[in-house]
């Protein structure tokens, strides 16, 4: 692995053993999956793949340690991807887009017991990666960077009843609406997949260019819960 | 629930408007082919027309690693055909979209342009050899976009100015064919004409005078239009000295003629000639039915030589005094092209003519000697006229001379696709075969060539002195060698729409040392524009 990929690995573990500390404080903890777009407006990858957002899933871990009323934290996982062509089928374009962010929701208000608006903000790593494939050769770039994430949306609660078997727990749904900022992607010297082992000719050096990965990021999705009743 | 669907949708519309960039640039959408490149003197450029980009590549080596740069510049709109100059450091690119020529000049770090406006449209660009004029006329071919298409005018772009300029001219006949003769001096005027083939007839046109009867002056091939067509094939200019006087000659052949039309161009004796030339017309006898004809310079002076089309023999004509006589190529089919060379006199330091005449009917090669060559009256010098190479393999499809003069080599292509090629050592009179695939292409640099086969992933290196060639093996096929500046770079382009190129150091063309680029017309591909501009 890459001293880059161990670091993000190393700060997770991190993330995890004191927001695991904190769940042992915890007064709720969250799991959420959710469906995610960003919309990159072209900025270079519509021309080459005919997509403008990249879409994909995303896992937060949330814990609620009870320090303020109404501030979560999460930790989570997300990955984004964009497949397409261009120039009539001649070139077949993939991109991901890997995130790990580390945000905090505020939910201010539960109205009538289950809508909760919520304001969303995360910060972390991005690895996007891109392969550009052509009939006669393949060529992957990959590029890390920072992200960071603010947004607004909303969720439904529906929790078990108290005195059930069932206490604590709750599921729901959540949308949110935001912006999306990643450091520009530079794929400055891709790589050819398609290289046979026993081939003797090196391969030049080869740059795509730069990509804009900001943009408007929505995601929709369901989420579980669980209150530590006193 | 509602509340949520709602938001949903809003969110979806703000993302789309916000997202909205406009329409996708059309070249997107096209396939990636950027058709044949053309040499220039830093290495190819191909014409966009997907983008109007021309796109230059040129091979470098950097501390002994190959490199390969790609420069885009922008072209004119709706930019259809590209000419590089005969130096390789101008490109000529016609623009249908604006009605445009743009001149490019390429230097090593950039390309500069200048724009020409034109008063209608062209689809051929006619290069002067010397680099002083560029004029543009009609093929003929049919336009679907073109509402009118004049097949007789023509542009005359004057590039002598740092300032280029353009006039244009409406010519007698259809421009069919242009050929531009080389700068010379009448009566100390510097005079620059280009001859306008046409069926039956030859138009001058004078690109010195702008305005006036002088522009353009007709010469009938024959006494009537409802004669049988004769078509002019190849025109050959002779500026020599006649009864103490300065003349300048146009020898035309024609492809259904016994004779070559001769035009004198003279300046106009008369005071009271308005015109600036005087012309004149004459038959020249030149064998059964010439065909390929050219001037060389001999001891006895300059002479005129012409294969003949329909036999096995070559006449040599005194264009002074109208002498002529016919030998025997000794082929045994008519001979279709002449290459001159010259050859080191043994003990004295003066070079020697020599024409090698082929036909692709015949395995025989004629080598004439035009010094031993006596006409009329003239004292004959010992030796062979016309002597002989058999090639063993088989009959040439094409041959090529190494440009170095002292060199006295050449390199036979053959057709078969077993008959590989043959060196020719023009000296000493022999051949040397080499067997295996047939060459598509060869490169001469310095005393050493390198020839591109058609259907093999090989180069091979000959050795023009030793006669032996060596192949080198490429990562794919190859479908044409540039030489890079400098010299000390070989850049094969491959196959594949993307662009692949391998770049080769000249000194030593193994894989360890050289660099092969593949999606080379997709670099920096995201940099670039990618909507329309609103």
């Amino acid at each position: 692995m890459r001293s880059i990929e161990r670091a993000i690995v190393l700060v997770a573990v991190v993330i995890a053993m004191t927001g695991s500390s904190l769940a042992a404080s915890a007064q709720e903890i969250s799991l959420e999956a959710l469906l995610g777009v960003t919309h990159h407006g072209g900025e270079g990858l519509e021309g080459v793949s005919g997509s403008r957002s990249a879409s994909g899933t995303r896992l937060l871990i949330g814990v609620d340690p009870g320090l303020v009323e109404g501030v979560g934290f999460h930790l989570g996982w997300e990955l984004e991807n964009a497949v397409g062509s261009g120039f009539a089928g001649e070139l077949d374009t993939s991109y991901q887009n890997h995130r790990v962010m580390v945000g905090a929701d505020y939910r201010p208000v539960e109205l009538g017991g289950f809508f909760r608006p919520l304001v969303r903000v995360s910060a972390g790593f991005g690895r996007q990666e891109l392969e550009f494939e052509t009939s006669e050769a393949t060529y992957r770039g990959v590029n890390h960077g920072a992200a960071a994430y603010g947004g607004a949306g909303a969720e439904v609660v529906f929790r078990a009843k108290e005195d059930g078997a069932l206490a604590g727990l709750a599921v729901g749904a959540t949308t949110v609406v935001g912006y999306l900022w990643q450091s520009r992607a530079e794929f400055t010297s891709m790589e050819s997949t398609t290289v046979p082992e026993e081939d003797l000719w090196q391969r030049g050096s080869y740059e795509a260019g730069a990509l804009g990965a900001s943009g408007i990021s929505w995601s929709l999705g369901l989420n579980i819960r669980y209150r530590f009743l006193p | 629930m509602t509340k949520f669907v709602q938001r949903g949708a809003l969110g979806l519309i703000i993302a789309a408007l916000l997202g909205c960039g406009g329409e996708v640039l059309d070249g997107y959408n096209q396939p990636l082919d950027l058709g044949e490149p053309g040499a220039v003197s830093e290495g190819m450029v191909y014409l966009d027309q997907n983008f109007d980009e021309l796109v230059m590549v040129r091979p470098g080596l950097e501390e002994d690693v190959p490199t390969l740069d790609v420069i885009r510049v922008e072209a004119g709109d709706g930019a259809a055909r590209m000419v590089a100059s005969a130096d390789g450091r101008e490109l000529y690119v016609l623009n249908d979209g604006e009605r445009s020529l743009s001149i490019f000049e390429i230097e090593s770090q950039e390309i500069g342009r200048v724009d020409l406006e034109l008063d209608t449209t062209y689809d051929v660009i006619n290069v002067d050899p010397h680099g002083e004029f560029v004029i543009l006329s009609n093929s003929g071919n049919r336009r679907d976009d073109a509402i009118v298409q004049n097949l007789n005018e023509v542009a005359i772009v004057d590039l002598r100015d740092p300032d280029p300029s353009v006039r244009f001219l409406s010519l007698v006949t259809r421009a069919q064919n242009l050929e531009f003769l080389p700068p010379f001096t009448l009566d100390g005027q510097e005079e620059r004409l280009v001859v306008a083939l046409a069926d039956s007839q030859v138009t001058l046109v004078d690109l010195n005078a702008e305005a006036g009867a002088d522009q353009q002056r007709r010469i009938p091939l024959t006494i009537s239009q409802a004669d049988q067509v004769r078509r002019p094939q190849q025109v050959v200019f002779e500026q020599y000295q006649s009864e103490g006087s300065e003349r300048v000659s146009l020898f035309v052949v024609t492809d259904n003629d016994s004779d070559i039309t001769e035009i004198t161009i003279q300046p106009a004796i008369r005071e009271a000639q308005t015109l600036k030339f005087d012309l004149s017309v004459n038959q020249l006898a030149a064998g059964n039915r010439p065909g390929r004809i050219a001037m060389v310079e001999t001891r006895q002076g300059r002479r005129l030589l012409a294969l003949d089309s329909s036999a096995a023999t070559f006449t040599m004509v005194d264009v002074v005094s109208g002498e002529s006589a016919t030998f025997d190529l000794r082929i045994g089919s008519p001979a279709t092209n002449l290459i001159i060379y010259e050859v080191p006199v043994p003990g004295e330091e003066i070079l020697e003519p020599r024409i090698l005449a082929y036909s692709p009917q015949s395995s025989l090669v004629a080598i004439i000697r035009p010094d031993a060559i006596a006409l009329g009256t003239e004292t004959p010098t010992t030796g062979q006229a016309v002597q002989n190479i058999r090639l063993t393999t088989s009959t040439p499809s094409r041959v090529v001379l190494d440009p170095r003069p002292e060199s006295g080599r050449a390199i036979v292509f053959h057709a078969g696709s077993n008959d590989g090629f043959t060196i020719l050592n023009l000296e000493s009179l022999t051949e040397a075969p080499i067997q295996g695939f047939p060459l598509r292409d060869v490169l001469f640099d310095g005393g050493q060539a390198f020839g591109l086969f058609a259907n093999a992933s090989y180069l091979v290196r000959i050795n023009l002195n030793e006669a032996y060639a060596r192949e080198i093996e490429l990562p794919a096929r190859p479908q044409s060698l540039h030489l890079g500046p400098d010299g000390e770079t070989l850049l094969v382009r491959h196959e594949g729409a993307s662009g692949r190129f391998t770049v080769m150091p000249v000194t030593e063309p193994t894989a360890e040392k050289s660099r092969v680029f593949e999606q080379v017309f997709l670099r920096n591909v995201l940099d670039r524009p990618v909507y329309e501009e609103q």
